[in-house]
């Protein structure tokens, strides 16, 4: 009762909030920004931008912020768009992340996330592989078991093909020596039916963001047996794949990207201006509330992690079948 | 027990000022598009998807549900008063209804309609409120088998409805199929039907193609009939109330609608026009002066506009537990689901409880307030049906585009928009139905992931479906309903 | 009564349809991993039922057994359906290319315009009006009050 008031009251708010003029008190360092989001409002993305948006406003960073969200197949209808009408534009910036390198694979689009300048990486969430509560599966070396001896016998639920969570068990597959292929890999849309086939008991394991499973885990229908990120989620006592043995990183990034054909000068001042939203308090009061990880990187180090990331992607959907 | 504690809970959600504001919204446009002629309940909430950012989940729902339920009530007043049934489900009240009309009996027509709105309505949402828990916790063991044996029940359903002719309703399921295969195969991340277009990818858009079907397709139809123009407005005359008379004979009707109108509108693929047939002819054959019908009887509006109001709550029980939608109108509302990230099915009524609850109080205060609306406000809401058919039809295109555009801002999609009026159009002049297409859209990609799924769950078994005994049992009920109706027709032959 | 052609011809734009419909399913790769129905075989089979279907459809019409209202004894279009139609189609082909051009404004002026010219309106300066006022209440509505984005630049607006 007291969170439906709650939302109404937060909604006439930035409703309210929505129509003042915002004053400029220092300059900012943008007039306006122009926000691109390649997805459908409401999903990772958007929430990232619209973060973005909240603590650069907060600041004083940028006067004014414009959005354009346009949703599709995992970002492959908005980059194209993006590449083409927004070239040279010095104050644009696109929020992306991992599922578009896959994306962008299985699409076999000539566009990719390298088609435009990448400025930061802000943020990462760790995959959690679970079973049902009541399975006989009970620990993270039962499941290996499982794997080794016949993966087409565990059946494991997750989100569309080729997305991070089919690609996690594309690796864990691989370093248990077993062929990708062999996965018994169960696409659901969306978290909703995914969690009741998992709780159902109807596949034998589910891989998804912790975020998703998140409250069946705390309710005690879901086991969480390990995380996939590069160390233990804050809060949360599962182990990582490393911590149990298994040589296997991965996590769902997401990054801020600037418009083909900037000036290196204005590539600069985007990432001045990502490294001091990064320095607000608005910004880490947003991280903790989300429980998003802190994973900054940008400049050269961040190029480098992307031509990592897209190399590794394209290897294990090669491995998957998935890609040519 | 523990559904009235949790519906106590929705009605003191569904009672606080903001929510009821919602809810009285919904209803106000909802009686407005059912006025209207050319505007469903379905184009309405589809135009409003795009707002589902912007406005917290519980309030939307409680706004499309105002909707929903008022399109019912309203598409009744147009059927009465002009002849035209807003949507399929108002034929017989037309029928009926127009005629009471004409013989001065508008008063008494719109009366019984409203009040048996009301009464069934009120039923219809007991019963959901009450019947939901017990199918959630049978839902809860439903895999992917089982859903895949559902969806083959509902698509053996449609066809046992497809209208005059069982080929064109055939033609007309097949390609809402193929339709829903277009754009990246879940299971293997496959193109399909894309023709190397980006914005096909993520397949076509349920909300632009029943938009484009059903208001577009009706405009161009309309506009090539070149009769909108002659449509004669009935004044409202007589008491709009019921005498004793009335209340004597509406009674049963209303009671024998519901019972028809909730279970079929909760059966995969029943919908709303089934139950209204029976109703009308159920009515018919009990009447002590059947030759009435046809000439303004009052049991014959009576019945069926209970049985659609019934229908109505009896639809969005599979809905709401199973995610599985059975008319196009609840297909939007999946949609609408979908774009919050909540996905309707057995964990909805634990996971988004208080979203459930609430959604269900407002379903019984929106039929008071909607009760109050069409009865006493009837002469402001025959206004609308004054709106000269140039500027109507032409406020429907604007308002179809301009939704379908507001949501993605692709000039493409709007492209898409008007090819399926064309589409739409075409399905009109030659009796196509429309109807089977938006549920073979929806149904089609549902039924084969799940079937897909099935298969790997079981490594390849196709002997799954049968064995698993839920699975196995809804097959032979889908079975079944392929056979008798066969087997009794021949026997009549 | 003699079968008119208009049926003939919607059954053979479905028969083409479903020729585009198998040769769109033949060259679905068949996918990875070891599924037994995989991501063609769908898609195979209901556009070989709808082939199947359009040459059904097809005969039908030959022998005379698609209605068509065109027809309809009781109902048949007012005398002008092809230049009524005219209007319509010119609507449905300039609305999305003024949209694409010049924004909402335009798009939505000549798409009511078209469909009210359809629907017997002969006044143009009354049908520019009502398209003009429609068009910024709608635009109002949708954009301002609802913001959804009809447009980033809505500036194509001429004020």
């Amino acid at each position: 009762m007291k969170t439906t008031r709650r939302e109404f009251l937060m909604t006439a708010g930035a409703l309210g909030a929505a129509t003042l003029p915002w004053p400029a008190y220092a300059a900012p360092m943008f007039d306006s920004i122009l926000m691109f989001v390649p997805a459908a409002p409401g999903g990772g993305w958007d929430g990232t931008a619209r973060a973005i948006e909240q603590a650069c406003k907060s600041a004083e960073l940028v006067g004014s912020f414009q959005f354009e969200n346009v949703g599709g197949s995992g970002g492959m209808v908005g980059l194209p768009r993006f590449v083409n009408q927004r070239k040279a534009q010095a104050n644009a910036l696109m929020v992306a992340g991992s599922v578009m390198i896959g994306a962008a694979i299985s699409a076999k689009s000539p566009i990719g996330i390298q088609s435009v300048v990448p400025i930061a990486k802000l943020t990462e969430e760790s995959g959690v592989v679970v079973v049902p509560a009541n399975s006989p599966i009970k620990s993270f070396a039962e499941l290996v078991a499982a794997f080794k001896a016949d993966p087409r016998k565990v059946p494991v639920a997750g989100g569309s093909a080729g997305g991070t969570d089919h690609i996690l068990l594309g690796l864990m597959l691989k370093a248990l020596g077993r062929n990708p292929k062999e996965a018994a890999y169960v696409a659901f849309a969306g978290g909703g039916p995914a969690n009741a086939a998992i709780i159902g008991g109807q596949v034998a394991a589910g891989i998804s963001g912790y975020s998703e499973f998140e409250e069946q885990i705390k309710g005690g229908r879901m086991r969480p047996l390990a995380v996939s990120g590069e160390s233990r989620i804050p809060g949360v006592s599962v182990p990582t794949l490393r911590e149990q043995g298994m040589n296997v990183v991965s996590a769902n990034w997401r990054g801020v990207f600037g418009a083909p054909g900037i000036q290196p000068a204005q590539r600069a001042a985007l990432e001045k201006l990502i490294a001091a939203m990064r320095d607000t308090a608005g910004w880490k009061q947003i991280l903790t509330t989300r429980r998003w990880a802190d994973s900054y990187q940008a400049g050269s180090a961040f190029e480098k992690y992307i031509a990592q990331d897209v190399t590794d992607t394209l290897g294990v959907m090669k491995d998957l079948g998935l890609a040519a | 027990m523990d559904a009235l504690a949790h519906l106590a809970q929705g009605f003191s959600n569904a009672l606080q000022p903001a929510v009821l504001m919602y809810g009285f919204l919904g209803c106000l446009v909802g009686t407005l598009v059912g006025v209207l002629p050319g505007i469903g309940p379905a184009l309405t909430i589809a135009l409003l998807l795009p707002l589902t950012f912007k406005v917290p989940a519980t309030a939307m729902f409680v706004l499309f549900a105002g909707i929903y339920y008022g399109a019912m009530y309203g598409g009744s007043t147009t059927s009465i008063l002009l002849n035209t049934p807003g949507e399929s489900a108002s034929v017989m009240t037309a029928l009926e209804g127009n005629r009471m009309a004409r013989r001065g009996m508008a008063g008494p027509a719109l009366a019984t309609a409203a009040i048996g709105s009301f009464i069934a309505g009120t039923i219809g949402t007991i019963a959901l409120t009450f019947f939901s828990p017990l199918i959630v916790e049978a839902a809860l063991l439903f895999g992917p088998a089982e859903y895949f044996s559902l969806m083959l029940l509902a698509l053996v359903a449609v066809t046992s409805v497809l209208g005059n002719s069982l080929l064109r309703g055939l033609v007309s399921l097949n390609l809402g199929l193929l339709f829903g295969m277009v754009g990246v195969d879940l299971q293997t991340g496959q193109h399909r039907f894309a023709f190397g277009q980006a914005e096909l990818l993520d397949g076509l858009e349920v909300t632009i193609v029943a938009v484009g079907l059903f208001a577009v397709g009706e405009a161009m139809f309309m506009a090539w009939k070149g009769h909108a123009a002659e449509g004669k407005v009935e004044k409202i005359s007589g008491s709009l109330w019921l005498d004793r008379d009335g209340w004597r004979r509406s009674w049963k009707p209303w009671l024998r609608g519901t019972l028809f109108g909730f279970p079929i509108g909760a059966m995969p693929a029943g919908g709303a026009e089934l139950p209204t047939l029976l109703s009308y002819y159920t009515e018919k054959k009990l009447s002590k002066n059947p030759e009435e019908f046809g000439n303004g009887a009052i049991e014959g509006v009576a019945g069926p506009e209970a049985a659609n109001n019934a229908a109505a709550a009896g639809v969005l029980m599979p809905l709401l537990t199973l995610g599985i939608p059975t008319s196009a109108t609840a297909a939007i509302l999946l949609s609408a689901f979908t774009s919050y990230g909540i996905a309707p099915g057995p964990l909805l009524f634990q996971q988004q409880a208080d979203l459930v609850w609430t959604l269900i109080a407002s379903l019984y205060v929106g039929n008071v307030i909607l009760l109050v609306l069409n009865l006493p406000l009837v002469g402001l809401w025959v206004q609308l049906l004054r709106i000269p058919a140039p500027w109507l039809y032409g406020g429907i295109i604007l308002i179809s585009t301009a939704g379908v555009y507001g949501a993605s801002s692709s000039v493409f999609d709007v492209g898409l928009l008007y090819a399926f009026g064309l589409i739409g159009f075409v399905m009109r002049r030659f009796d196509f139905p429309v109807a089977p297409m938006v549920m073979g859209l929806i149904l089609g990609p549902m039924a084969e992931q799940s079937m897909r799924q099935a298969l790997t769950i079981s490594a390849g078994d196709f002997a799954t479906f049968a064995t698993r005994p839920i699975s196995g049992t809804i097959l032979a009920i889908a079975a079944l309903m392929l056979i008798v109706p066969r087997v009794l027709r021949s026997r009549n032959a | 009564m003699t079968a008119s052609r208009a049926p003939l011809l919607a059954a053979l734009a479905l028969a083409a349809l479903a020729g585009l419909a198998v040769w769109g399913a033949w060259s679905i790769p068949q996918g990875p991993g070891f599924s037994t129905v995989g991501p063609r075989d769908f898609p195979l089979v209901l556009s070989g039922m709808l082939a199947v279907f359009a040459i059904a459809a097809v005969v039908q019409a030959l022998r005379g057994r698609i209605p068509d209202e065109a027809h309809n004894p009781d109902e048949p279009p007012l005398a002008g359906a092809l230049a009524r139609m005219s209007w319509m189609i010119a609507g449905m082909l300039l609305a999305p290319l003024g949209l694409h051009l010049f924004g909402f404004f335009a798009g939505g002026v000549i798409g009511f315009a078209t469909v009210a010219r359809a629907f017997g309106a002969r006044n143009w300066a009354a049908i520019i009006g009502w398209a003009a006022a429609s068009t910024i209440v709608v635009w109002l509505l949708f954009d301002k009050v609802l913001t959804l984005k009809l447009g980033n630049e809505l500036l194509r607006l001429p004020f």
